[in-house]
């Protein structure tokens, strides 16, 4: 296996395809990888976001990770959220996961992405994440998303993961980074607090941030499941790596136009992004069917505008 | 949001993000950062900074910093280094590559000459596993979290923590030397004498006991005592109301011991220069010095309306020669 060494760039929180009869649409799946791989600095796999993790039981969470990577083959990190609604279910699908990438004989780098305040609160973290790790080889990263917390509608717990209790957590080796969404003012206290760790890397969860004051590590990103090209070039531009091909005359303001561009993107499918995309895909005939699992809204609308807007935009 | 609250709130932003960047960097001041201090002190040569775009801008600033702090310094533009520049590296020199990515590829083409030449290579770079990190001799990661700029397409933060890590080694630099306020002004001349020559004569003119004074009627054996004691190469010449009739510089001197050989006992009135240039008490400095180089004179009576003598200045005392203090400091 190789070392695991973190990407910086774009991660494509990917959408999870379903088939009408709620199993895992596999040509949608290999035809989206297929679409996205060549952009992609990593694969967030059953996100909490647009991977509908909170609406996929154990079984075809192992499917999911067994296919994909089977797809992707070692050729990016991937990222699976593994956080359940208790330690024990959290800890268990830890362990089915772990044992098909033994079975497989998987070599490609997997991070596991937790969200350790869905079913755990910030005190006893570090204890707990003592244990957590010393369950797996593979590395952690965390993913803090206050507003997820509040959906799960757990009034007594703490939104975000205290920022004392992110330091205690960065003395341990295997967590190695954060995906964030929240406020400015929280990310820097959290940067203050990682100083120690160098190598910690955090994330942008949120693209409207990312876009604004980009994160030198890199974008999970929701719209790349449409439009990884140009998310791929904003990216690579925000973080100062384009190749020197890329560079012509002009170039600063077609990633100019490029940054507009995907926040008209952003605007289509802000209210409902994971419908909103799947029905995209859908109709763009990547995937089979813009089926969601039951935490996803339904949503009402037939067409897709974003369709219609990727077609005449010919993005890739 | 009201438009002025967001140009405010973005503003801010910028800056929060900015000064973060920068308060990241003190963890990651360690012994690498100690090894570059000891190998620029150990170096024979100069610090030579290179880089492209931004953090080329960055270089030369820091640089100039180093120069005016006792540092021998200078800036490479990497492309022109490509094209020849490179000629101006020695083995002796500490060069000092910045590029934020570690990827700028005039970098990275200049680095295998560099080593060639046996200098030795210090990267401030935000990414440590970079081309330009791993070829050098030390890294000092000046890596941000956040650029301020919307797509990054301006480096800000990054550039501002390289040159607040470049501001730490310049200043650790003078601490190492012992630069004190003696260095400093000789390598700001320009600086401060613009100080010093804004200010009005009557703030720096010699005044009092210290002027350099004889009458009308006295020898120039006394006159030469007079010169002798007050030390400006000089004296004045005035009746009894301390109106100024004259100068005896050292060059007048020259001439009469030329052409009468035994002077002391001639009046100084048959040595002096009559009618010498003067200035009023009110006019600054810079304009004395500007009437002393204009007739090729070191000393310029000061004088009021009814031409008594007020004062004397000397253009070295002016351009820093002499001790030059402001009067009642």
């Amino acid at each position: 296996m190789e070392a695991n060494k973190l990407p910086r760039g774009l991660i494509v929180d990917l959408i999870t395809p379903l088939d009408d009869t709620g199993g895992i649409d596999r040509e949608g799946l290999g035809a989206l990888l297929a679409k996205v791989l060549p952009h992609a600095d990593g694969i967030l796999l059953a996100g909490p976001q647009m991977g509908e993790g909170r609406g996929l039981g154990l079984h075809f969470k192992v499917e999911l990770l067994e296919k994909a990577s089977a797809f992707v083959q070692g050729k990016v990190p991937l990222f699976f959220w593994i956080s359940e609604d208790s330690i024990e279910a959290t800890k268990e699908l830890l362990d089915h996961l772990k044992g098909i990438l033994e079975s497989t004989g998987y070599s490609g780098m997997v991070f596991w992405l937790d969200s350790p305040l869905v079913y755990h609160s910030n005190r006893g973290l570090y204890r707990y994440y003592q244990d957590l790790t010393a369950m797996t080889g593979r590395p952690f990263v965390l993913y803090n998303d206050a507003g997820l917390i509040k959906l799960l509608e757990k009034q007594l717990k703490r939104g975000n993961i205290r920022t004392d209790i992110l330091k205690d957590l960065s003395r341990i080796e295997k967590i190695m980074a954060l995906v964030f969404r929240g406020s400015l003012t929280r990310v820097n206290n959290y940067q203050k607090a990682l100083n120690k760790r160098p190598d910690f890397k955090i994330y942008d969860g949120d693209e409207a941030r990312f876009l604004e004051h980009p994160s030198l590590s890199g974008i999970v990103s929701m719209g790349a499941n449409v439009a990884p090209r140009i998310w791929s070039t904003v990216t690579r531009a925000s973080l100062g790596v384009l190749e020197e091909g890329e560079r012509k005359p002009g170039y600063v303001s077609q990633i100019w136009e490029m940054g507009q561009f995907l926040k008209d993107l952003m605007d289509m499918y802000r209210r409902n992004p994971v419908w909103t995309v799947k029905k995209a895909l859908s109709d763009l005939k990547i995937i089979k069917s813009p089926a969601c699992t039951a935490v996803t809204e339904p949503f009402q609308e037939k067409e897709s505008p974003l369709a219609e807007f990727i077609a005449k935009h010919h993005i890739e | 949001m009201k438009k002025g609250l967001i140009v405010i709130k973005q503003a801010r932003e910028v800056l929060e993000i900015e000064a973060q960047g920068i308060l990241n960097l003190i963890e990651r001041i360690g012994t690498e950062f100690e090894q570059a201090v000891e190998m620029i002190l150990g170096s024979k040569g100069r610090v030579i900074f290179t880089g492209m775009g931004k953090s080329g801008l960055v270089g030369r600033k820091i640089a100039a910093t180093m120069n005016s702090t006792g540092t021998p310094s200078l800036f490479l533009h990497a492309a022109d280094a490509i094209h020849g520049d490179l000629g101006m590296v020695t083995a002796d020199d500490v060069v000092i590559a910045i590029s934020n990515s570690g990827y700028t590829k005039e970098v990275t083409t200049i680095i295998p000459t560099l080593k060639g030449l046996g200098v030795k290579l210090i990267a401030f770079t935000g990414d440590p596993e970079s081309p330009v990190a791993r070829e050098s001799d030390l890294l000092i990661n000046v890596g941000v979290d956040r650029e301020a700029c919307p797509l990054g397409l301006a480096p800000t933060t990054s550039t501002t923590a390289a040159l607040a890590m470049g501001d730490a080694l310049a200043v650790v630099l003078i601490n190492r030397r012992r630069f004190n306020s003696k260095d400093f002004k000789r390598f700001h001349p320009g600086g401060s004498l613009g100080d010093r020559l804004s200010v009005e004569i009557k703030e720096v003119m010699v005044t009092g006991e210290e002027i350099p004074l004889v009458c009308i009627g006295q020898t120039m054996e006394e006159t030469l005592s007079e010169i002798d004691r007050k030390d400006l190469g000089a004296s004045l010449v005035v009746d009894d109301g301390l109106v100024l009739q004259g100068v005896v510089t050292d060059g007048d001197i020259r001439r009469s011991l030329l052409q009468w050989g035994d002077i002391m006992g001639l009046q100084v009135e048959e040595v002096m220069s009559i009618s010498p240039k003067t200035l009023d008490e009110e006019k600054t400095a810079a304009e004395a010095v500007a009437l002393m180089e204009y007739h090729g004179i070191t000393v310029l009576p000061i004088v009021d309306k009814a031409k008594r003598v007020k004062g004397i200045v000397h253009l070295h005392g002016l351009l820093g020669g002499k001790e030059f203090r402001l009067n009642g400091s």
